[in-house]
């Protein structure tokens, strides 16, 4: 599988997108990117909150938290080109992440969780990384923090390729919410 | 299913939502709605798009007056 480069789509792309996603919902429409930005906007509620949001640079989500007042920290394989005084970037591997313990009230991952440890963006490929993810989120959320988390979803677990940018894992989980409990 | 139960183990769900395409327009999805667990999963079967799962997780459960 050929590498995909470290390169986030430009900011004109990134803008052009947005644009689109607005005049979409003016009438009256929505893409699944406008669902998931949605969704993260909703959930994070407060004053000035300690975000990291993981692996979204290509989009202006992250900047529409700094600009909102939050203090936000990017981390991605590949740069964020976005500058904001409330805005912090952190280019690499975030399993490789050397952030203090209980540094952040939330975390942000959309659609990302299920490309990572497949080998995507350039990233070594990590059986199970996603689990170390959940991991390090324990780490350094505060008690009480929050993740935002959102991703295809699919009956069936399976992998595929999208346009050689990263592997995607869909996590299927049929049955999971039965007897309407999640801790059954 | 099981995949999921692992991720998620130890944490707290306080909120999810499912969503999956309703409506196409020139080769795009211009309309999703709110879906069951159900519906999202059987997404890619029924409409060749996957539904979108969205979840909030915490380390610690909301207290009653909370939810």
């Amino acid at each position: 599988m050929e590498k995909a480069p470290l390169v986030p789509d430009s900011p004109l792309e990134v803008r052009l997108r947005e644009i689109a996603r607005r005049v979409l919902r003016l009438c009256g429409g929505r893409s699944n990117w406008d669902v998931e930005y949605d969704f993260a906007y909703r959930n994070i509620t407060g004053k000035r909150l300690r975000i990291l949001d993981i692996g979204w640079c290509d989009s202006l989500l992250p900047l529409a938290f700094a600009k909102a007042g939050h203090i936000v920290t990017v981390y991605d394989l590949r740069p964020y080109p976005e500058r904001h005084r409330n805005l912090t970037v952190i280019q690499g591997d975030f399993l490789e992440n050397q952030l203090p313990p209980c540094s952040f009230d939330a975390v942000v991952m959309v659609s990302t969780i299920e490309h990572i440890g497949l080998g995507g963006y350039g990233a070594p490929e990590r059986a199970d990384a996603d689990f170390e993810i959940m991991r390090q989120l324990r780490r350094i959320l505060v008690d009480g923090g929050r993740v935002i988390l959102t991703f295809p979803f699919n009956e069936r677990e399976r992998e595929l390729f999208l346009n050689l940018r990263g592997g995607t894992r869909w996590n299927g989980c049929k049955g999971y919410l039965k007897g309407g409990s999640f801790w059954m | 299913m099981e995949r999921l139960q692992r991720l998620f183990e130890g944490w707290f769900v306080l909120d999810v939502e499912f969503w999956i395409a309703e409506r196409k327009l020139l080769g795009r999805w211009v309309k999703w709605r709110p879906a069951t667990m159900q519906e999202a999963a059987r997404a890619y079967e029924t409409l060749g798009v996957q539904g979108v799962a969205c979840f909030v997780l915490s380390n610690r459960p909301l207290e009653w007056w909370q939810r």
